[in-house]
């Protein structure tokens, strides 16, 4: 019979993951370095997330600068100290009140032959600024150029429509990596999409959705060779199995380890863990539009209800900063001034019952559901808003869908998760794609005041005057208390000791030109 | 004076007095089933401790006979909630999924099973031929796919499950329905003029009765293992609400530093599933001796 039948094939299941656990724990680790040992020159690092598409201008995802930083070269580039420096321009300046220059770097081909100069990137900036790149979340970073005009093959200028504080940073942005233009027109965007070409460090050579995608090394790169020759990147979704892969040899360096596996890398005679400061700031939003998050008091409440502090500690291990705008220190338009409103549940209290909001109300949390560390945080948060008499519902989502449909068209719950990168380290970017009506991750909150300020913080060149825009702004939003902002992340890289000159980057766009393997 | 024989002979009576390994295993079942029964009922009384509340403090705990004498018997999870309350809770969900979609689902199967293999017909190859379609897509597949569309939550895994699984019952009441319906006692009832209704009430139904007892309770088992699967891969329960599979996935990244997080709610659930199963073998040895092999 079926059963017995069953019964048989579990016990031999049974009995096979024994054998197999009992192997890992003898001599386990030896074993593992020889089978890293054994790749040579070729990398294999295991990220969280496939980004799905590898055109620039169609993605937001920090995976994608994970791979895109080594296929792609902007004409700036931002380096892992987060300075800018020379891409493929060698220099630049403001060569009338609304135009800057660009030299470009002479002798650069595509991976496919096709010569870099002042049309590719025209061609780059016309794509993203039209009707192609409008499909995208990249154009909105770049509305402030008017157009890109060429001057000679290695000479452009870029017309601005409006003062834009921060241009040479986001030129060195996703949206702002050099395409190719004979190859994207011959081929349309979405083959480009799944196969690109770039001036990149390495070349693209396959891609499988949500497995791997593999690149081979540029030997012709303006920069000089890699030394690697061959790096695969794996997609790993779960955590744990990143960790694992990287124990047992199978990677080399692993993205995102969970603050609870720490200890396991830390401890591990083959690895080393890298913790690295970075922009990424993590909050929770309420969505003002679902009762009862409409009420400032309802939401003060539940920010002081919730002890970040004791959550950074014990959860994230001291692994993380609390932060009391929706921005990290190194962010430009931060007040060091606010203090995060206190741990008082006391207060929590009267607050709710001001608000009237009674004691045993449901609200609900929505959080994509591969974020290992939110998720405890999240049931600490449980724990925490019961003691005040909120009863909070989590509602994890897949993340692919949580970007692109949960939050985006608020079918979240009245507090959702949110992190943000901060790649430009200036609040604009952040403040205008999120508290301005109508943007892509901002459908519903709006406030006069809100807008008012950003309006006065994009209107001036002067960085003076831009810093005090954005204080009244900090202020208004902390008064508003629209959004629960918790901690700046510490990220943490788990990287096998065969590798060799790899700096765990800030801004999770790993670079690869100068790694090289023991 | 002397008994006159029986006319017919009566059928061997099935193993009276089981042998004592049996009986063993069955009052092992029987004890393992009633403690997660009473676990499930009485779990506010007996529950040490609130199972949602957190004490971060007292995160990662060890159970209380290892050094220090920690006053969590069972340890803490990784925001400090008393695991062995948080099983005593779990009973409860796992309990509630078993025997909700087995009901669900055997009460379904019967009926349509029944009327397939009685009425035979266009209506018997239809019913067939959908439980031949149900029966032949995978079920974690279909899970996903209905999570997806309606989002994760108890009640949609208790739907996912009846909804794959009555079509065993299905096949398994029809080849019943379709071996006793040709019996001369039931031609006999019809000669009489008993009405369809009538008959399939006392004489089909009582005949299949048994295998469908003993399929439900062995599959009380797998769907008690298939909902902690399913929480486990995060399509389940709300990760806040103590629930054995939910506590696993929670405790998957400390495997290697806090053992006893996964190791009591995986016990849990093994102890209950093998509860179940000694019982549902038990069962078919006295019900239904033609289902062993």
């Amino acid at each position: 019979m079926a059963w017995r039948q069953g019964r048989c094939i579990r016990t031999g299941v049974v009995l096979a993951l024994c054998a197999a656990l009992g192997t890992l724990a003898w001599g386990g680790s030896a074993r593992a370095q020889s089978a890293a040992q054994s790749r040579g020159h070729s990398l294999i690092i295991v990220q969280a997330q496939d980004p799905q598409n590898w055109d620039p201008i169609a993605t937001f995802l920090l995976s994608w600068g994970m791979v895109g930083s080594n296929i792609f070269d902007a004409l700036v580039d931002r380096g892992p100290d987060l300075k800018i420096r020379p891409g493929l321009a060698t220099s630049w300046k403001w060569v009338g009140a609304n135009v800057l220059q660009f030299k470009l770097r002479r002798g650069v081909t595509f991976h496919d032959g096709e010569p870099f100069n002042a049309d590719a990137v025209k061609f780059t900036f016309d794509r993203l600024l039209g009707p192609e790149g409008a499909k995208g979340p990249q154009q909105g970073n770049y509305k402030s150029i008017d157009h890109v005009q060429v001057v000679d093959p290695y000479t452009v200028n870029f017309v601005m429509k409006e003062e834009d504080p921060v241009i040479i940073t986001k030129l060195a942005g996703y949206g702002a990596m050099i395409v190719p233009p004979k190859y994207v027109q011959e081929h349309g965007s979405a083959y480009f999409g799944a196969n690109p070409v770039g001036t990149g460090p390495f070349k693209f050579v396959e891609y499988r959705k949500d497995d791997h995608l593999t690149l081979a090394a540029n030997p012709s790169y303006w920069a000089g060779a890699p030394k690697l020759s061959v790096v695969t990147y794996r997609f790993v979704p779960e955590a744990a199995t990143r960790v694992a892969e990287l124990q047992a040899g199978r990677a080399d360096i692993a993205q995102a380890v969970p603050v609870s596996q720490a200890n396991v890398v830390k401890n591990d005679a083959n690895l080393t863990l890298m913790p690295v400061g970075s922009p990424t700031v993590t909050e929770i939003r309420f969505d003002p539009s679902k009762a009862p998050a409409g009420d400032v008091r309802f939401r003060k409440a539940v920010i002081s209800a919730i002890d970040v502090q004791a959550i950074i500690q014990s959860i994230l291990a001291g692994y993380g900063h609390r932060v009391s705008t929706f921005q990290s220190p190194l962010s430009f338009g931060n007040d060091p001034s606010l203090k995060p409103y206190p741990y008082d549940p006391g207060q929590a209290k009267q607050l709710l019952a001001e608000a009237g909001v009674k004691s045993g109300t449901e609200v609900t949390l929505s959080f994509p559901s591969n974020n290992a560390d939110f998720r405890e945080a999240a049931q600490a948060m449980v724990s925490y808003l019961q003691a005040v008499g909120l009863r909070l519902t989590l509602q994890p989502v897949e993340q692919v869908t949580y970007f692109s449909d949960t939050v985006p068209h608020a079918k979240t719950g009245q507090l959702y998760e949110f992190g943000w990168g901060g790649w430009t380290l200036d609040f604009d970017n952040t403040a205008y794609l999120l508290y301005h009506k109508g943007e892509y991750w901002n459908p519903v909150f709006s406030d006069a005041d809100v807008e008012k300020y950003l309006v006065a913080e994009r209107s001036t060149n002067v960085q003076r005057a831009r810093l005090a825009a954005f204080m009244q702004l900090d202020r208004r939003l902390y008064d508003l208390a629209i959004d629960f902002p918790l901690w700046q992340q510490v990220n943490l890289w788990g990287v096998n000791k065969r590798v060799q000159g790899f700096t765990a980057p800030p801004d999770d766009r790993v670079r690869l030109l100068a790694v090289s393997v023991k | 004076m002397q008994a006159t024989p029986p006319a017919v002979a009566l059928p061997a009576p099935v193993r009276r007095g089981a042998p004592i390994g049996l009986r063993l295993t069955l009052a092992l079942g029987l004890g393992l089933v009633g403690l997660s029964l009473a676990a499930a009922v009485a779990a506010p009384v007996l529950a040490p401790r609130n199972p949602e509340a957190a004490d971060l403090r007292a995160r990662l705990t060890p159970p209380a006979w290892f050094a220090g004498g920690s006053p969590y018997v069972l340890g803490t999870d990784a925001i400090g909630r008393d695991i062995l309350s948080r099983i005593i809770y779990g009973a409860r969900i796992s309990l509630t999924v078993g025997l909700v979609s087995v009901a669900l689902s055997s009460v379904a199967g019967t009926a349509l099973g029944l009327a397939a293999g009685y009425y035979g017909g266009w209506w018997d190859e239809a019913m067939m031929r959908v439980a031949d379609l149900q029966l032949s897509f995978p079920f974690i597949l279909f899970a996903l796919v209905v999570i997806a569309v309606l989002g994760p939550g108890l009640g949609r895994i208790v739907f996912v499950l009846a909804v794959t699984q009555w079509a065993s019952y299905a096949r398994l009441v029809r080849s019943e329905a379709i071996a006793v319906k040709e019996a001369d006692y039931i031609q006999a009832a019809r000669a009489l003029g008993v009405r369809d209704a009538r008959i399939i009430w006392r004489h089909v139904l009582p005949n299949a009765l048994g295998a469908v007892m003993v399929l439900a309770t062995l599959s009380i088992a797998n769907n008690i293992l298939l909902e902690a699967a399913l929480t486990f891969l995060g399509l389940g329960v709300d990760p806040a609400v103590p629930s054995w599979g939910g506590m696993l996935a929670d405790a998957r990244n400390y495997i290697q530093t806090a053992w006893w997080d996964s190791t009591f709610p995986g016990m849990a659930i093994m102890l209950t599933v093998m509860g179940f199963n000694l019982v549902g073998d038990w069962l078919r040895d006295r019900l239904s001796p033609d289902l062993q092999s």
